[in-house]
């Protein structure tokens, strides 16, 4: 088959304005396709991270301004058989609507954060500069890119000035979305919230105990205490924060199914035009020999050829520019990256093919079984 | 086929009724000039005072002091100049002339930002300017004898400390020397 | 001119590459309608919640997020007195409303754990309808203590059926039964979807004994709006600066939203530009294909007579017919599947709006790409001389 790749690409490319059309067009709605993508394998990357840890939040709540435990729920849930440690962190938000800018502090014990966030790679400043002040920041790397944030700069978001004393790169998915700064920072802020933090992440000793040890959380609180929690796996945290984005998400799942039915009536269309130009020049290849089998062989070529290459152009174009402008959107202190992984362009790359082989089906088949004679006429 | 031309009929004509209406014309302003000079000119004093001190200075006097205080109001984007009531900002030029400062205050939303507010909780006073009774008097003072943002501004009155630490700075004024 | 009929034949000679286009127009017509409502939908939700008389007093630092906000109970008395010269009133009663608004966990009392996020606001009964115009009840009664009054988009919000949330069912909110005493009607506004219950069983119910979200406060409409809130502005700054207030008219706050929500609208935008952009090449293609084998008709056409222009407005008439004709079951499509569809968002829910606005774009871009996939094509058919086209292979 390779052999007559010449032959396909000279009638490819023989037509230049409809090639460049189809392809253009594939391109574009690619490009799309992989855009609506990357936002559901942000979410699906969010969703299958990490289960070793517990979020303790306040019960029935969802905005971090609205759940407020007192800092003392510390020690009690400490105690809890199963608790390796357990960390407060009080959440600052720009905005709790979704976005695409938000901006989330976390305010932490600067002396507990490198234990527990260990995983850090530093790309500038350390442990110690961001333990030196009190207004100090660490910046995650994709906010730090959207933002133009450098060691050295004053920050201002949500009423919260900090100095960038480093920028961090983290494994964890929606970690790099977020500036860790001194818990006292952000506690002074209010009044009645002096006391107060937005959730404990726990680390647990056994990740297999996670639904007894938050039961047990819960439990205790309750005994103890009056603010009631809701102890969940970070996952299912993250879930729930989310619910209210999944259904937009889900529309945008359609949206990038339509693209691709676009692609294939586009490309079919192709396909059927360069038949119906060229049926005395299949007539006369059969003659001199070529099988129907192989006049189809070469549209479904020349069909899948030019959905590739469309889809390569478009999917390119979508990696290159969530590369060169990474984008997360965020709701209730949650962000979902837009994930352009190798894995997904591949997979789109291969959908571009899975396309081109449908659309050029019908009219190939039709092509490779068109009567000489008939056609010759 | 002559029905086709339907088509294209209907659509042209379902675009004609989607175009949206004309705006309508803006409503006509409020009539009624202010009675701005017969409140205000009261209380103009006929020449600058001597004794005039800094805002940054007024900043540190006590509650229930007289200052004579002479600083600038804010740009624009800070509307320093309340719209219904005889009230105003002022800060000291220096601040004013201060770089960050000058940066924050420039913001689309220094009016009602967070951090324009601590700002100019900081380095600001409020003043408003009262009758006989103590009342503050019912017209704006921006316009009044051309005051608009970022002009001096020199006034006379009482030291009142508000907020939790009762550093927030207020000038209960009786005279007013614009300019 | 050429007549009408020579235009429509020639659609008809190639049926299956018409019919290809033709659908590939009316997927693009049709995604363009979907994205478009989605935005539109979005925008007037945003717009229509605010009423240009209504002022809220709250938070300082929550002005992007009411909800957040949290003052003094007692800055509804404050106000009353206050503003006393300024506020519609009806007979003794002033058009002010103190209210709480938080989101919390809500669902169904029969799935413990398993709710989603609602916005519940507590209200004065006997003042909330004074301030809130746009709500009005359309079923049950007004709510006693343990019951609470759903919009219609609410079953949409918390991912639940209609029939599940009707009068006389329960649902679960702050780990409590509340019985649906009623329904109310907001339409185009995000209240549609909160859940409204009294002030003092929300208070009670969140621990909050002492505070409100906001005080909603409807000003005089013949009142100087700027003299107004000039009166807010000094109330809040320089009378009471202790109580961290703020006055915001409604209609800004949410005209700020809009301004929250603008990437994200833009990016929609940038979407329904790809997808028309991408349907452009599907007619081009089209057009140029219908031309490429007719070089030597037209040249046959222009040597009995007929001008270029007349053969341009026919390859036109060609074009935009079959983008008027896929533009028509794409807006019929759309208005049946998409219109009116509630979705669920962040601190809210609205529906899919395909209004003048939505449907001239949607309609107006069908109609384009018909129009400018014409174009390149004939501008190419005209090239040769007509010599030179009559022997043309």
């Amino acid at each position: 088959m390779l052999k007559y790749l010449p032959y396909v690409r000279k009638n490819v490319f023989g037509h230049r304005v409809r090639t460049a059309m189809t392809v253009a067009g594939t391109a574009l709605l690619m490009f799309l396709f992989l855009f609506v993508s990357s936002i559901q394998e942000g979410l699906d990357r969010l969703l299958s991270g990490r289960d070793d840890r517990l979020i303790v939040y306040q019960a029935y709540r969802f905005c971090p301004p609205s759940s407020q435990l007192p800092v003392f729920y510390d020690e009690a849930i400490r105690d809890v058989p199963g608790v390796r440690d357990v960390l407060p962190v009080k959440v600052v938000v720009s905005n709790c609507r979704a976005s695409l800018d938000t901006v989330v502090f976390n305010g932490v014990d600067p002396k507990r954060l490198p234990a527990a966030r260990g995983h850090f790679r530093f790309l500038s400043g350390d442990w110690s500069s961001f333990q030196a002040r009190t207004d100090a920041a660490l910046v995650g790397r994709r906010i730090a890119e959207r933002r133009g944030l450098r060691p050295g700069q004053s920050f201002t978001a949500a009423g919260v000035t900090v100095q960038v004393a480093g920028v961090f790169a983290s494994d964890a998915t929606g970690e790099e979305n977020v500036i860790y700064t001194h818990l006292p920072l952000l506690l002074n802020q209010k009044h009645h919230e002096e006391f107060h933090v937005t959730l404990f992440e726990v680390a647990l000793a056994d990740p297999d105990q996670a639904e007894s040890v938050a039961a047990a959380i819960d439990a205790k609180v309750k005994s103890r205490f009056q603010v009631p929690t809701e102890t969940k796996p970070q996952k299912a945290h993250y879930q729930t924060a989310l619910a209210d984005l999944l259904d937009l998400i889900g529309m945008t799942r359609w949206l990038g199914l339509v693209c691709v039915g676009v692609v294939l009536v586009l490309v079919a269309n192709s396909v059927v035009m360069a038949a119906q130009d060229r049926v005395k020049e299949h007539a006369v290849l059969q003659t001199i020999g070529y099988s129907g089998p192989r006049i189809f062989s070469l549209m479904l070529a020349e069909s899948c050829l030019i959905a590739v290459v469309g889809g390569l152009v478009g999917i390119a174009g979508c990696v290159a520019w969530l590369v060169w402008q990474p984008l997360a959107i965020s709701t209730e202190g949650v962000s979902i990256d837009f994930v352009a992984s190798p894995q997904l362009a591949t997979w789109g790359l291969g959908l571009s093919l899975v396309v081109g082989l449908l659309a050029g089906l019908v009219p190939a088949w039709q092509a490779g079984r068109a009567e000489i004679v008939t056609s010759l006429r | 086929m002559k029905w086709l031309p339907i088509p294209i009929l209907v659509v042209v004509a379902g675009l004609a009724g989607c175009a949206d209406s004309r705006t309508p014309p803006p409503a006509p302003q409020a009539a009624a000039e202010s009675s701005q000079s017969s409140i205000l000119d009261p209380l103009v004093l006929q020449q600058k005072p001597d004794n005039a001190i800094s805002v940054r200075d007024a900043l540190k006097r006590k509650e229930g002091e007289t200052v004579v205080v002479t600083g600038r109001t804010p740009p624009g984007n800070v509307k320093p100049f309340n719209t219904g009531v005889a009230a105003f900002v002022l800060m000291a030029p220096e601040d004013l002339a201060q770089e960050d400062i000058k940066e924050e205050l420039e913001c689309e939303d220094a009016a009602t930002c967070p951090s324009c507010k601590k700002l100019l909780d900081q380095f600001a006073v409020r003043v408003e300017l009262v009758d006989e009774s103590g009342a503050v008097l019912p017209t704006s003072a921006e316009g009044f004898r051309g005051l608009k943002p970022g002009d001096p501004v020199t006034v006379e009155g009482e030291v009142k400390r508000d907020g939790k630490d009762k550093k927030t700075v207020r000038i209960v004024a009786r005279k007013l020397y614009p300019g | 001119m050429l007549p009408w009929d020579y235009g429509v034949r020639n659609l008809t000679r190639r049926p299956l590459r018409t019919v290809l286009t033709g659908l590939g127009l009316t997927l693009v017509v049709f995604l363009l309608l979907l994205v478009v409502g989605f935005v539109r939908g979005l925008e007037l939700s945003l717009a229509q919640s605010g009423d240009p008389e209504v002022v809220l007093l709250h938070n300082v630092n929550a002005a992007e997020n009411l909800e957040n906000s949290s003052i003094s109970d007692e800055v509804a008395t404050l106000a009353r007195t206050e503003f006393a010269a300024h506020l519609v009133r009806y007979g003794d009663t002033a058009a002010l409303s103190p209210e709480m608004t938080i989101a919390s966990r809500v669902g169904r009392s029969d799935a413990e754990g398993q709710g989603q996020l609602g916005v519940l606001r507590g209200v004065d009964w006997d003042r909330a309808f004074l301030v809130r115009r746009q709500v009005a009840l359309v079923e049950g009664t007004i709510p006693v203590r343990g019951e609470v009054l759903v919009g219609r988009l609410v079953p949409a919000k918390l991912g639940l059926r209609t029939e599940d949330v009707t009068v006389g069912s329960t649902l679960l909110v702050e780990g409590r039964p509340w019985r649906v005493s009623g329904r109310f009607a907001a339409p185009g506004t995000l209240l549609e979807s909160e859940i409204w219950c009294d002030l003092g069983d929300l208070k009670t119910a969140v621990r909050r004994p002492n505070d409100v979200s906001v005080v909603a406060m409807r000003f005089d409409p013949k009142g100087d709006p700027a003299r107004q809130m000039g009166y807010v502005e000094y109330f809040c700054r320089n009378r009471r600066p202790d109580l961290e207030l703020m006055g915001s008219r409604e209609a800004e706050y949410y005209a700020a939203l809009q301004k929250h929500y603008g990437p994200m609208r833009a990016m929609g935008w940038l979407l329904v530009g790809l997808v028309a952009a991408a349907g452009a090449c599907g007619a081009v293609n089209t057009m140029y294909a219908a031309v490429a084998g007719r070089v030597r008709e037209f040249a046959a056409l222009q040597a009995v007579g007929f001008p270029r222009r007349a053969i341009g407005l026919s390859l036109l008439q060609e074009s935009v017919i079959l983008s008027a004709a896929a533009t028509l079951v794409a807006a019929g499509l759309a208005l049946l599947l998409v219109q009116g569809v509630a979705v669920r968002f962040t601190m809210g829910a609205f529906t899919l709006q395909l209004d003048r606005t939505a449907l001239l774009v949607g309609c107006g871009a069908g109609l384009a790409l018909g129009v400018f996939g014409a174009i390149p094509p004939a501008v190419r058919a005209f090239r040769l001389p007509i010599a030179d086209a009559l022997k043309a292979v």
